[in-house]
């Protein structure tokens, strides 16, 4: 929000430069950026426009932050008339407008233009001058902070009725936009037509204009979320609904119209003929218990009473009687004792309290098991060579599992992601021009039907080499380090099957250009308990054979490897493909496949003999039964 | 011990031989044909009585494999000694590739281990959140421009959901905080976590705002927990995760409406480090952060547990007292890398991510 220096510095005349004010606002009070000229931009916070959306309210701050005097006082009005017949005004429902303050001035001469003073506060706050009535308006809300608003009592019907709009009632505004209306929103009328959005904007037809004679300037209060409701629906946002919508104490409602009142006389010379205050329900007194032994405790500091009262009295606190506070009116934000230590430790200054290590008892702290579990594949993976991409959690269309979006922020982001791999290959995709051999993962959150889930995501395109063969590997190698031993790769279609435990843990896609895979994590976390455990190491030498054999292109390795396995051959200790290729030179149809067997005892040495019988056993049967050929 | 003595030996005359013709030298002393050491003894072993053969059997045999082995190294050891000449030392080492972790990630790592270290446990949550958690529970009126503070995704309702029973609409959290009441739901106090996690705000992406980002929420609940608690565990982590450099600290009011007193920390880092001039997005709106210039550096929100965050963990609030915060993890990488624009952590692009 921007406020006019200058007009602070009029209301808290012994206030320092614009910087060293900004500086110090911002370590006690609000956050100030300064801008041009003049003008300083003030962020008042959620909770505080109802007492400092306004000059007033940040000189209130700036005099108690720098101990100044503050020379701007609330005007008061003496002998106000009252309900003397020239206003009529009628609240259907005060829960809507707990105060409706109208008052009817006679303008003995044309309405010019404000005074300069008015109108460079006006601009250096952003608004636009329009005439010495509407700038008036527009200017007490900016000083005091209530809005208000002029109509042209000639242009009014009998008199004021607040009430609810009627459904499908239309309003024009004065900048001549139409509005469709519900039962929900609240409506300034009179007796034949719609006069004002209440609390957000006038009407066309009862505005004032420079030939004005008579005016009806309206100070009220109107509840908050009505207000918040109808701006937000109209998406119509003003100064003054932003304000109500913020909350506004019923009480700013009196200073607001005795400003306006003694402006209009000093500017415009407008007589004061009558007001109507319609008030049922005072905003009540709030008392406040101020305990100085639970401040120091929740703060830390080791304040005396009197330093710490002092604090909140500079701030506009009045101590009752010893620990018992009451609270400015306007300060609707503070209800309980932390809104109070609030006050007095930020006026006092943050900087202040002498941190403190906590004393507590040593109960180790721990990490969640997903945590552990995600830190152990990264540092796994990293160390076979995957680097970790991030990737965005939304997603276009997918599958109708897809969970969709209220508020897309656009259309290929409509949803959430149900997979990993869609992310991974398109990282893929960008960094081909940068990279011949790339090897990723991401382990993130998918979303299907609602249900989240964690995944690992894992990728690879080599330029050189099996891309599938190489992401089966690295993820064999993960599920060991990881201390998972009794998994599966089951063929599914074109893609591999991970289980484990009669789980599906996830799926590899395989191609030769580039493969990739998903992992469920949260079902993996189950299934890694299991701790890895110390094999003895054989004392006797392991005896090695290689055997090169051409198999039909269709054959599965697999099956080889089963048809191996089934021979239960004594101390065959391993069995892996070492080579495996195709090649134009050999037979279509062909490839050529290079197994090594590993043979150990853990109770004697081989013999070579004992060694070379088993290796023609597996020969002999794998010739029988597929009809390898070895070479 | 007999064996044991002659393999010590062996052994170490065969590493301390200077070329081959010493190295054969052993080879004929132990392997000999005719005299070698172990020849005589395995052609000694049908002599030993049958229970002595069938322990001394094997050892010897090993014993010899293990001489075999070690000649046979030691003799590829000294021909690539003397092939050293032909090696240019000059040439570059060749490139190893390993993969890399995630800038993130490794900024991620820093803050859990030194959490870790200050006796913090770490704790996640789910990024599909209720709108009860993610507001309400924290304090945050509905229908009040508060909420606005908080820019958000809000997810369609499907068919099966049951609306009354699972705290109102769902989202994508907007920030880290909801964790704070699950988490104090299921524990009790004394007790102090960190919570890590993507978040997500609804907002145009620039060079210091992305729709999904991190954070970590930190939380300390216990019988008198205090501000200058919080201060001491703040400055703590903030000089360890910045150490080496100069690191100067600043605290603001501010509000966030599920602590009382609210607060925001700042810092400035001098010596070695370079002004970052990136932007916040820890609690609250993510802002344009105007005072790179200035040179202090928003950081995160924080303050003292607001009671009715208390009441909604079914707490009773007179007992207890606690701090919490959240640290915007993107920001912190970005200071500590001197990273100008937070897309690049989500461009998956490798040039960029292995240079961590």
């Amino acid at each position: 929000m921007k406020f006019s220096y200058s007009l602070i510095k009029k209301m808290v005349p012994g206030l320092p430069t614009k910087k060293a004010t900004a500086e110090e606002l911002n370590l006690k009070s609000f956050e100030v950026e300064e801008v041009s000229r003049d003008a300083m931009e003030i962020k008042i916070p959620a909770n505080r426009w109802a007492d400092a959306a306004s000059h007033w309210g940040i000189a209130k701050e700036a005099a108690a932050v720098f101990n100044k005097k503050l020379a701007f006082r609330a005007p008061k009005i003496v002998n106000l008339p009252r309900n003397r017949g020239f206003l009529n005004v009628k609240v259907e429902d005060s829960r809507l407008c707990p105060r409706y303050l109208a008052l009817y001035f006679a303008l003995p001469q044309k309405i010019g233009k404000s005074p300069v003073w008015m109108r460079k506060t006006l601009k250096a706050c952003g608004l636009r001058p329009i005439n010495a009535v509407v700038d008036i308006m527009n200017y007490v809300m900016l000083e005091i902070g209530q809005p208000l608003h002029a109509f042209d009592a000639s242009k009014i019907d009998k008199g004021i009725v607040v009430r609810r709009a009627k459904k499908g009632e239309v309003i024009k505004t004065i900048d001549d936009l139409r509005f469709v209306l519900t039962k929900q929103d609240l409506l300034i009328a009179d007796h034949k037509k719609p006069l004002a959005l209440a609390g957000i904007k006038g009407g066309a037809g009862s505005e004032v204009l420079s030939g004005t004679k008579a005016i009806i300037v309206e100070a009220a209060n109107f509840d908050s979320v009505n207000i918040y409701r109808t701006s937000r629906r109209l998406n119509l946002s003003t100064d003054a609904s932003a304000r109500f919508s913020h909350g506004q104490s019923p009480e700013l409602v009196e200073w607001g119209a005795n400003r306006a009142a003694v402006l209009l006389r000093d500017i415009c010379a407008a007589r004061l003929k009558d007001s109507v205050d319609l008030y049922p329900k005072k905003q009540a007194r709030k008392l406040l218990r101020f305990d100085l032994e639970r401040f120091n405790r929740l703060t830390g500091f080791k304040l005396d009473g009197k330093t710490a009262w002092g604090l909140l009295k500079k701030l506009g606190f009045s101590l009752i009687k010893e620990g018992l506070i009451e609270t400015p009116a306007l300060r609707l934000d503070i209800e309980i004792f932390e809104d109070l230590a609030e006050e007095a430790v930020r006026l006092y200054g943050f900087d202040k309290i002498k941190s403190a290590p906590p004393i507590v008892a040593l109960i180790p702290g721990e990490s969640e098991e997903m945590v552990i579990l995600k830190e152990k594949i990264r540092r796994a993976l990293i160390s076979i060579g995957f680097s970790e991409t991030y990737n965005s959690s939304f997603a276009a269309e997918s599958d109708s599992d897809a969970v969709a979006l209220e508020n897309p922020i656009s259309r290929d982001k409509a949803f959430l992601r149900t997979s990993l791999i869609p992310g991974l290959e398109k990282n893929i995709k960008d960094n081909l021009r940068f990279f011949e051999n790339i090897k990723i993962f991401e382990i993130g959150k998918t979303f299907s039907g609602e249900r989240e889930n964690w995944r690992l995501g894992m990728a690879t395109r080599l330029e050189s080499e099996n891309s599938f063969r190489e992401l089966k590997g690295a993820a064999e190698k993960l599920l060991k380090m990881l201390g998972l031993t009794d998994y599966l790769f089951v063929p599914e279609d074109k893609d591999l099957r991970i289980e484990s435990s009669h789980q599906v843990l996830g799926y590899l896609a395989a191609s030769r250009r580039g493969s990739a895979l998903e992992i469920d994590l949260d079902k993996l976390l189950k299934l890694v308990e299991a701790e890895v455990e110390y094999l003895p190491l054989s004392p006797y030498p392991a005896i090695e054979r290689d055997i090169s054999m051409y198999v039909d292109v269709n054959l599965r390795f697999n099956e080889i490897l089963e048809a191996v396995n089934s021979l239960k051959i004594p101390h065959l200790f391993d069995a892996d493909l070492i080579d495996y290729y195709k090649d134009e030179n050999l037979k279509q149809g062909k490839v050529s496949l290079t197994f090594r067997l590993v043979f150990q005892s853990a109770s004697r040495t081989l013999k070579d003999e004992e060694v070379n019988r088993e290796v023609d056993r597996i020969i002999k049967v794998l010739s029988g039964k597929f009809g390898v050929k070895p070479r | 011990m007999e064996l044991e003595d002659i393999k010590n030996r062996a052994l170490a005359e065969i590493e301390s031989a200077l070329d081959k013709s010493e190295l054969d030298k052993s080879r004929v002393k132990y392997l000999g044909r005719k005299n070698g050491e172990i020849t005589v003894l395995l052609k000694s072993l049908p002599d030993l009585p049958l229970e002595e053969r069938r322990e001394s059997g094997p050892l010897v045999q090993r014993l010899k494999k293990e001489i075999e082995e070690a000649i046979d190294f030691k003799e590829k050891e000294l021909l690539s000694a003397s092939d050293q000449e032909a090696i240019d030392l000059t040439l570059p080492g060749k490139k190893i590739k390993v993969g890399h972790l995630h800038p993130l990630t490794q900024t991620e790592d820093e803050v859990r281990r030194i959490f870790s270290s200050l006796n913090f446990s770490v704790i996640e949550g789910p990024e599909i959140e209720a709108e009860y958690y993610n507001f309400d529970a924290l304090n945050i009126p509905e229908n009040h421009p508060a909420r606005e503070m908080w820019d958000t995704f809000w997810l369609k309702p499907t068919r099966n959901q049951r609306l009354t029973t699972d705290g109102g609409r769902k989202l994508l959290r907007t920030h880290t905080s909801p964790v704070q009441v699950r988490y104090m739901e299921t524990h009790q106090p004394p007790f102090q976590i960190i919570v890590p996690g993507r978040v997500f705000r609804y907002e145009a992406t620039d060079a210091s705002h992305e729709i999904n980002f991190y954070q970590v929420e930190g939380l300390m609940v216990g019988k008198d927990v205090s501000l200058a608690n919080f201060k001491f565990i703040i400055e703590e982590f903030l000089k360890k995760f910045f150490a080496g450099k100069k690191i100067e600290f600043r605290y603001r009011p501010s509000y966030f409406p599920f602590v009382e007193p609210g607060l925001e920390v700042d810092i400035r880092l001098t010596a070695g480090g370079r002004q970052a001039t990136c932007l916040r997005q820890g609690y609250g709106k993510a802002k344009q952060g105007t005072r790179s210039k200035g040179k202090w550096l928003e950081l995160m929100g924080a303050g003292m547990v607001h009671p009715r965050v208390f009441e909604a963990a079914h707490y009773n609030p007179r007992d207890l007292q606690g701090f919490a915060f959240g640290l915007g993890l993107d920001r912190l990488a970005m200071i500590k890398y001197n990273i100008p624009d937070i897309r690049m952590f989500y461009s998956g692009d490798l040039r960029f991510i292995e240079q961590f």
